[in-house]
């Protein structure tokens, strides 16, 4: 089964394409929003290089957030329209997961940037020493000032938590203070890797889980409140 | 096989399939040869943002997402067309809420790949003057366009359908903005050109003698003046404890406008040899404005054309149409093409 | 106290000349608030800083297409925020994301994202006097603003 994985939620723009358990070709781009202008080209970029057609692909993954709306929809679109012309299934995969799914640890923290001292975060469990390499979700993916974050993981405070992707030293920081067990992954653990994404996708299409085409869409998960307001002092005189 | 090896010339049927997003209407259609509309699909979101007066952008985007392929499947069925048909594919890539506009961007460029057939982006003003031309086919040419909306104020100049040149534009508000920003300060409602249109109906047009911009020998426009000239007259008739007659100040206010419009057009018709006047966007609605404009090109012995539909709403037929001629000038886009939100024409 | 620059212009090309100062010095990123009532003068400092920025198309009124992007040797994003009705419709629209960037960003009507803004920005208060007549009041938050403010009351 050929698959192709399409990430464009994050300021990684993630392509890869995989048979079996092949990476025929992984494309992790760190880019500012060029992702409309770039994802296309680099598709007929990754298509020629292999020597393969478009209409050879059997499925296609993308990645679902969080992340830049605008730039989530670019993906979803793309993977929209590649399901409907060549009639294949489509899975959406969240863009934590990807990065949860590509550390071996059991315990997983993978974190996005939401600025000002906030995150997106999910909470996962891995049963990788059993070979299972889906993520279990322990916490749905959220938005949380970095403070927060003790408080909503101190059922887990026993337990050996690897932290990874955006803010993590932060994160770390914070929870170390707090009394937990942390660890840390190798650097390039801390992306959602596009290849990671390709085979999530076909696990899931595998066991029967696909998407409906006109249902799938980007998770819009809300800001948190940022700390500081400035309403009182400029709004109005 | 490149794409640029299958491309068909005028003789040929040409089949294209266009997409539009940019404002708050999802909407796909098949042309053929241009004028030939074999189906229009508008899924509109009016209702939807009604209660914010105007278009919410990331609203817009998630809804255009939801009907982007609806919308398509149905303008492919109800013309009794498969993708394998289709000569190119279409999409508006601006002026417009960006959100919005790289869903379809996005789609047709995926549609393009996946097909190998020619990307092109049409600017949606553009196709808001070729909506005119699936009305009246046989419009005369060479013609004058005006077309005037909430985001944009320019004139053109159309020696054929193939291309146009820009005369001028709004060097700061366009026309249908300052109807929208004196309405609200008038407290006339939403929106607002025909909340301004009302009331002048009853006031008296010279009450107020409102400065015009003076931009010399350009075709350009300016309202911003205009627009502070008003609030200036409303704040010092205040101070005085004068009583404010809003149908006069609406009457006075749209004289000015439209004689600015108007006489840019007649600018034109003297200085290039033209066969016809063709008004469009939202703003082409009033009615004092086609008056004026009917009257002044009277003695040049011209045709004027505007929409017919007193909403000219978007869609992608317009889009279509324009696309054609493109294709015809071989004019595709690259799958690097971006949105461009303040796209000009 | 809190440090601010004020000045009062008489005419539009007074105000041009106060923005171009200002357009000296200002470093990237930046965000430029705007704030004052209908035709006060909000486009027309910002036309004149994107000119003196290096940016030579045309500047408009991005009330209606809400966010316009200008591109010189630096990236200048220009809102308007006019057409919008609550602080949850920013949020819903994305708008952190444009603040992000490495740009100078101005807001016009900047009212409703007082909430979303980092502690870093140049607040710009435009006060009608009379017909031809403003008072301009520079405040801010952060270091680049205490800094633009300082050089300000030094030059003018
Ligand atoms: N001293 C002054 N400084 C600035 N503008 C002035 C001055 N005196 C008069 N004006 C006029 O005020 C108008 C300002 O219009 P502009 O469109 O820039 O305002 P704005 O604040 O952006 O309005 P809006 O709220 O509609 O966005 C211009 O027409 C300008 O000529
Ligand atoms: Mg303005």
């Amino acid at each position: 089964m050929l698959t192709l994985g399409i990430d464009t939620s994050t300021d990684n723009l993630g392509l890869a394409l995989i048979e079996n358990d092949i990476i025929k070709a992984e494309y992790n781009l760190s880019l500012k929003r060029k992702h409309s202008e770039k994802l296309l080209p680099l598709m007929v970029d990754i298509f020629a290089n292999i020597g393969i057609r478009p209409q050879a692909i059997d499925a296609a993954v993308v990645a679902i957030g969080p992340g830049s709306f605008t730039g989530l929809r670019i993906g979803i679109t793309t993977a929209k329209i590649l399901a409907r012309i060549f009639d294949i299934p489509v899975k959406g995969i969240s863009t934590l997961e990807i990065m949860a799914a590509g550390v071996e640890s059991e315990y997983i923290l993978p974190l996005l940037d939401a600025r000002r001292e906030r995150v997106y975060y999910s909470f996962y469990k891995l049963n990788y020493k059993e070979n299972d390499y889906l993520p279990k979700t322990l916490l749905t993916a959220a938005g949380a000032r970095i403070s927060e974050l003790s408080n909503i993981l101190r059922n887990y405070k026993d337990k050996e938590i690897t932290v990874i992707g955006e803010k993590r030293h932060e994160v770390i920081d914070h929870l170390k203070t707090n009394k937990f067990l942390v660890n840390q992954s190798a650097a390039e653990k801390n992306i959602p890797r596009a290849a990671v994404l390709a085979r999530l996708g076909r696990d899931y299409i595998d066991q029967g889980q696909k998407d409906d085409i006109y249902e799938l869409k980007p998770t819009y998960l809300k800001q948190p409140q940022a700390e500081i307001d400035w309403q009182k002092k400029y709004g109005d005189n | 096989m490149k794409f640029e090896d299958k491309i068909k010339n005028e003789t040929e049927d040409i089949y294209i399939l266009a997409l539009e997003s940019s404002c708050d209407e999802t909407a796909a259609s098949v042309n053929k040869n241009g004028l030939e509309v074999l189906s229009n699909v508008v899924s509109s979101q009016v209702d939807l943002h009604k209660k914010f007066g105007g278009v919410v952008p990331e609203i817009a985007s998630r809804k255009h997402l939801e009907l982007l392929l609806p919308v398509i499947d149905q303008a492919l069925e109800e013309a009794g067309i498969r993708f394998e048909d289709l000569d190119a594919v279409a999409s508006t890539y601006g002026p417009g809420l960006v959100g919005g506009l790289l869903v379809t961007l996005t789609a047709a460029k995926t549609i393009s790949f996946s097909l190998n057939i020619p990307l092109i982006g049409v600017n949606h003003i553009a196709g808001h003057i070729y909506a005119n031309f699936i009305e009246n086919p046989d419009i005369e040419k060479p013609l004058i366009c005006l077309t005037i909306s909430g985001g944009h104020t320019d004139l053109l100049y159309f020696e054929n359908l193939r291309g146009y040149k820009i005369l001028g534009r709004t060097l700061d508000d366009a026309a249908g903005e300052a109807f929208d920003k004196i309405s609200r300060f008038l407290e006339l409602g939403y929106p607002g050109g025909p909340a301004v249109e009302k009331a002048a109906r009853s006031g008296d047009k010279t009450a107020i003698d409102f400065p015009r911009a003076d931009l010399g020998d350009s075709y350009n426009f300016s309202f911003s003046g205009l627009k502070t000239s008003v609030m200036n007259y409303v704040n010092n008739e205040e101070q005085r404890g004068n009583e404010i007659d809003k149908n006069d100040l609406s009457a006075s206010f749209q004289e000015a406008v439209v004689d600015s419009l108007a006489s840019n057009i007649i600018k034109a018709v003297k200085e290039y040899d033209v066969k016809s006047v063709v008004l469009s966007g939202g703003v082409a609605a009033n009615q004092r404005l086609r008056e004026v404009i009917s009257e002044r090109i009277e003695k040049y012995n011209l045709d004027l054309y505007y929409p017919k539909l007193e909403l000219c709403t978007d869609n992608a037929a317009m889009i279509g149409v324009a696309a054609y001629y493109q294709y015809l000038e071989h004019d595709f886009a690259p799958l690097s093409i971006s949105a461009d939100p303040a796209l000009k024409l | 106290m809190d440090k601010n620059y004020s000045t009062t212009t008489n005419s539009p090309a007074e105000t041009i000349d106060f923005a171009k100062k200002l357009a000296e010095l200002i470093k990237v990123p930046a965000l430029i608030l705007l704030k004052g009532d209908l035709g006060t003068g909000k486009t027309l400092i910002t036309k004149a800083v994107v000119s003196e920025l290096g940016y030579h198309g045309d500047v408009t009124s991005p009330t209606f297409n809400l966010v316009q992007e200008y591109q010189a040797d630096l990236e200048i994003i220009h809102m308007d925020l006019y057409r919008l009705d609550s602080s949850e419709e920013l949020v819903e629209i994305g708008f952190e994301d444009y603040l992000n960037r490495e740009a100078v960003v101005f807001i016009e009507w900047p009212e409703l994202a007082l909430s979303l803004i980092p502690a870093d920005f140049i607040f710009i208060d435009i006060e009608k006097i009379s017909d031809n007549q403003r008072k301009i009041t520079v405040r801010g938050e952060g270091n680049h603003s205490s800094l633009l403010i300082e050089r300000l009351n030094q030059e003018c």
